[in-house]
């Protein structure tokens, strides 16, 4: 149990996926704008790589492996996770319009999140068991939400402060985006 | 080497099996102009981003 609580602050903290690993930049930088969109987007990322993930671990260990064809896994994990992607997005649509027109619009970027198939290839390369796999599924994304949230709080702000013309817009968030990693690194040792 | 083709295929085919079904289920009221409300990220490749409407 111990275990699992330490690498769940560490995902989410310590080696947070944005701040130490530089992966899903785009979302960070392009969905970061308001702060309802970061959190439509923060909870749409939980949702698929968690859904994802799951799938990409039965298929491994289920199929790719017994067959020994484990070469196969980065073009299955990607069509198992474009598929989910479309399955999610039909689902919401059919049984929940109100989920559907807040998330509706962060669906199709999240196949180009590069998070979610490095969670999926991280389970199998770490050799995670199957409840450490959800953990992890889970943590990594709340960090990935952590973020984009406190970013796009500080991104309102910017949006009205008094920022030099040359700074205005990308240059002035990616400064901040670098001072919020110094600050999450400070986290380390934590656990 | 065939059942990792094979398992390509069944994986492709699935994926453009849900992307028939998720085309074909009809978008829910008051969502029609969701595409049109999305004023664009930094995120090019998105087919909802206002570019590719711009090239249409």
């Amino acid at each position: 149990m111990g275990n699992l609580i330490t690498m769940c602050i560490a995902a989410v903290l310590i080696n947070n996926i944005v701040l130490t690993q530089f992966l899903g930049i785009c979302p960070f930088l392009g969905v970061s704008r308001n702060k309802e969109s970061a959190i439509g987007m923060g909870l749409a990322v939980i949702f698929v790589i968690f859904g994802a993930s799951i799938l990409s671990y039965l298929l491994y260990y289920y199929v790719l492996e017994p067959m020994n064809i484990e070469y196969m896994n980065l073009i299955s994990f990607i069509l198992v996770i474009a598929s989910f992607v479309q399955f999610t997005e039909m689902f919401i649509k059919k049984y929940s319009p109100v989920l559907y027109r807040s998330l509706g619009i962060y669906l199709p970027l999240i196949t180009t999140n590069c998070v979610v198939l490095f969670v999926a290839l991280a389970n199998i390369t770490s050799g995670y068991n199957f409840v450490e796999m959800m953990v992890y599924s889970l943590s990594v994304p709340t960090g990935f939400m952590l973020v984009l949230v406190i970013f796009s709080y500080i991104r309102e702000r910017l949006a009205i402060a008094p920022v030099p013309k040359y700074f205005k817009g990308n240059p002035v968030a990616l400064i901040v985006a670098a001072l919020m990693a110094i600050a999450f690194s400070g986290l380390a040792g934590l656990v | 080497m065939i059942i990792a083709i094979f398992i390509s295929l069944g994986l492709g085919a699935l994926l453009a099996f849900a992307y028939y079904l998720n085309q074909k289920t009809p978008v829910p009221e008051g969502c029609e102009n969701i595409e049109a409300a999305c004023e664009g990220c930094k995120v090019s490749i998105c087919s909802r981003n206002p570019s590719h409407r711009e090239v249409e």
